[in-house]
């Protein structure tokens, strides 16, 4: 049987009075799972990512990272995981390895072993060079490379992405997708929103479909996709909604 | 449709008053909060409108009524001189919005004037708070004159335009000198803390030199400290006090030509200043070095302090009363109580009265520092990073109070021994003046991020509006301003005991915010 990293149960998210961003929402990602996460604008893909990842409260329902609730023990949650939001907001007043190290810090990562990935995933990415800059002088790109060489340095069990590949040149895609399934050959699993369905349908294993806080279809792609390409499928969900 | 620098404003002062949040969010959250924030703003506002009437009253008791409007014109402007330069060109330039107004089809000229009216209107409301009710005293005391009210209000109204002007140019020069450098925000912050402190030395020795060529004639010594504090209040001198009719006119077209003047100059360098700041050219290649580790906790301290040193706004309007208290410690070292002249069997009871005054004011001056009321705000889209990690939300709150905490630390106890030296303290004075420099120090940081985790100001865009225009910091500032201001008073009747009651209730809810965070959630 395959071990569950994420469990969600029947999240329930509700803004100011009467605003359902996410309904009874269920799904499993297992160790090895790169499961996609797609929906059009104010799906509440974003919602369910940040109450995931514990920086955003819940009205009903659970999470349950590695087992474990995120709202009974949320630092022990956060520690196994990690988050890279869609806008990559780092902390402008470092430099790019007084980040990463801080980061270490925060997550406990030992100090050969971050010297190792620092090494790794920055030649990796092609910014070694730019590490000593203050991230303010990053691009756009260059702090989404540099937010997910933050993320892989602590070797979460579960990692989170919201729109990962907006902002990162066709190399650095390329290499993202390979990290993500070596980080998948090695017991962890990803969970991320996307909009480009090409990309969910080549990478992904599992996939979800959200709509209007609802979740509209999910498993594996094969199962979901059938017959035709994710595309129509997506398309198809709108459609009979819409009618 | 309404001129584009009318659009331009309207928008910064939504955001700067969070007025939308208030209005059309329908979390009922957010209403407790904004209605929480208005009753502990309209009660900070209280006891200073109380403060203002006590200070006018006594000073029309004395028959100096006449020279109330230009003392506070003089004062007004030099605050606001001050605050705009703590602003750190944050005001004009860096703003997160820039491309966005960039880009939009408005003149840089309407830019400026825009962003400089923001400031504007923000300096009116503090001139107005004081203005307001001392002119009501004064005319209760003095009678009301008609002509004295449309001077008195044009005065008040044109004050805050040359103090913003210069002060806003003085760092609009400093962006430009230091856009290109890598630290720059480091040596922007160092030089208006140089300015910063200049400016207090001149103003006491234009004090002490004003007392002594004044003598004891206190009309004569307040005419030269307003004349000294800010020259152009001398117009406004002239028509309240000898009925000189152009003089008002006088100061009113000075105001206004330095405004129209800037906001024409700025808006030259405008662009260049901007690109300039936002190129940041100041990258090195990076060879791998040995880092070091350190535990989460540590981790977070050590940002806390970074970012502190990172910002002239956030440093500059943090440590104010930090840095007079050094300026005041180290003013000390030239003071001898053996020459005021005193008999020497009343010292002792002098010494230790004045000694009680002076711990309470220190105690005003530690909390007139504190960064830790707008650390979490300024987390800003950021915050969602910070809230992610492994790491309890009392840690996260506990290291943001640390800097707060160390800085005034520091000052309080360096005060603390000096002024104990001078004033000849016995060992009670000397423990009091150790415990409040501590207890206070506490106090201020750990309620200023407490009552920033109940009201964050996170969709900033400049520093600025989320470290000088909130909620906690105008609590924080009032009410330490009260405190010490009524503990010092206090203190000058009953000795000790006002101090000791201060320093009781301020331990107790140091504790009792310590013992709250516990149970804090931080959410996005």
């Amino acid at each position: 049987m395959e071990k569950k990293i994420l469990e969600i149960r029947h999240l329930r998210k509700v803004y100011g009075k009467n605003k359902v961003a996410v309904d009874d929402l269920s799904l499993d990602v297992c160790a090895g799972d790169i499961y996609g996460f797609i929906g059009q604008n104010g799906a509440g893909k974003t919602t369910t990512l940040r109450a995931v990842t514990g920086i955003l409260g819940f009205d009903a329902g659970d999470i349950l990272i590695d087992g474990i609730s995120v709202k009974d023990d949320p630092v022990l949650c956060k520690s196994v995981t990690a988050y890279i939001p869609d806008n990559p907001d780092l902390y402008e007043f470092l430099t790019g390895i007084q980040y990463l190290n801080f980061l270490g810090d925060m997550y406990g990562v030992e100090k050969t072993v971050r010297q190792e990935r620092i090494a790794k995933y920055a030649d990796m990415f092609r910014i070694s060079g730019d590490l000593g800059s203050l991230v303010s002088a990053y691009s756009h790109g260059m702090k989404q490379k540099l937010a997910l060489i933050g993320a892989l340095m602590h070797a979460p069990k579960l990692i989170v992405l919201d729109e990962p590949f907006v902002g990162l040149d066709p190399e650095a895609a390329f290499k993202l997708k390979q990290v993500f399934r070596e980080m998948c050959d090695a017991g962890s699993a990803i969970f991320f929103s996307t909009h480009v369905l090409d990309v969910a349908e080549k990478l992904c294993n599992k996939i979800a479909i959200i709509k209007g806080g609802k979740l509209i279809a999910s498993g594996n792609i094969d199962d979901v996709r059938g017959d035709t390409s994710l595309e129509d499928v997506f398309m198809e969900v709108l459609e009979n909604d819409a009618r | 449709m309404p001129a584009k620098w009318k659009l331009l404003l309207k928008v910064q002062l939504i955001g700067l008053l969070n007025i939308n949040k208030a209005r059309k969010s329908d979390d009922p959250k957010e209403k407790r909060k904004t209605t929480g924030a208005i009753i502990l703003l309209s009660f900070v506002g209280l006891i200073f409108l109380f403060y203002v009437v006590l200070m006018a009253l006594a000073f029309c008791s004395q028959g100096l009524g006449d020279k109330l409007p230009a003392m506070i014109v003089s004062l007004s402007s030099l605050i606001v001189f001050i605050f705009t330069l703590f602003q750190g060109g944050a005001m004009l330039f860096g703003t997160k919005d820039y491309d966005i107004v960039a880009a939009l089809p408005v003149s840089k000229r309407e830019v400026v004037f825009s962003r400089m009216l923001s400031s504007y209107l923000v300096n009116l409301a503090f001139v107005l708070i004081v203005a307001v009710p001392a002119t009501v005293v004064q005319f209760a005391y003095n009678g009301f004159i008609l002509w004295k009210l449309g001077a008195i209000i044009l005065a008040v109204f044109v004050c805050p335009v040359l103090p913003i002007a210069v002060g806003a140019s003085l760092s609009a020069a400093l962006s430009a000198l230091t856009a290109g450098m890598r630290y720059k925000n480091l040596i922007q912050s160092i030089f208006a803390i140089i300015l910063f402190v200049g400016i207090m030395a001149l103003s006491f020795s234009f004090s002490f030199s004003a007392n002594s060529e004044t003598g004891a004639d206190m009309g004569a010594l307040y005419t030269m400290l307003v004349r000294k504090i800010y020259l152009p209040a001398i117009f406004v001198q002239m028509t309240l006090e000898e009925g000189i009719v152009w003089g008002i006119f006088v100061f009113t077209a000075i105001s206004l030509a330095a405004g129209i003047l800037f906001v024409l100059l700025i808006s030259v360098f405008y662009e260049k200043i901007n690109t300039a700041l936002r190129n940041r050219g100041a990258r090195r290649a990076y060879k791998s070095k040995d880092i070091r580790q350190t535990k989460p906790f540590a981790a977070l301290v050590k940002k806390e302090f970074k970012r502190l040193f990172s910002s002239p706004a956030y440093l500059l309007n943090g440590i104010t009363g930090s840095i007079l208290l050094v300026i005041a410690a180290f003013a000390l070292l030239f003071f001898d109580l053996n020459d005021l002249g005193i008999p020497t069997e009343q010292i002792q009871e002098i010494s230790r009265t004045f000694g009680y005054i002076g711990v309470g004011a220190m105690a005003l001056f530690i909390g007139m520092s504190c960064p830790s009321c707008a650390a979490l705000s300024l987390e800003g889209s950021s915050r969602g990073l910070l809230f992610a990690m492994p790491v309890s939300a009392k840690s996260i709150l506990l290291s943001k109070a640390v800097p707060t905490f160390v800085i005034n630390c520091i000052s309080g106890l360096l005060f603390s021994v000096l002024f104990c030296i001078k004033m000849q303290a016995d060992a009670v004075l000397f423990i009091l003046a150790f415990a409040t420099a501590l207890i206070f120090s506490a106090f201020t940081a750990l309620g200023g991020i407490f009552l920033n985790y109940k009201f964050p100001k996170y969709d900033w865009t400049n520093e600025t509006q989320a470290v000088k225009n909130s909620v906690p910091l105008i609590i924080v500032v009032f009410a330490s301003m009260i405190v010490g201001i009524a503990a010092a008073a206090l203190a000058a009747f009953f000795g000790l005991w006002p101090i000791l009651a201060m320093d009781a209730i301020a331990l107790v809810l140091t504790v009792a915010i310590f013992c709250s965070f516990n149970n804090a959630k931080l959410y996005v």
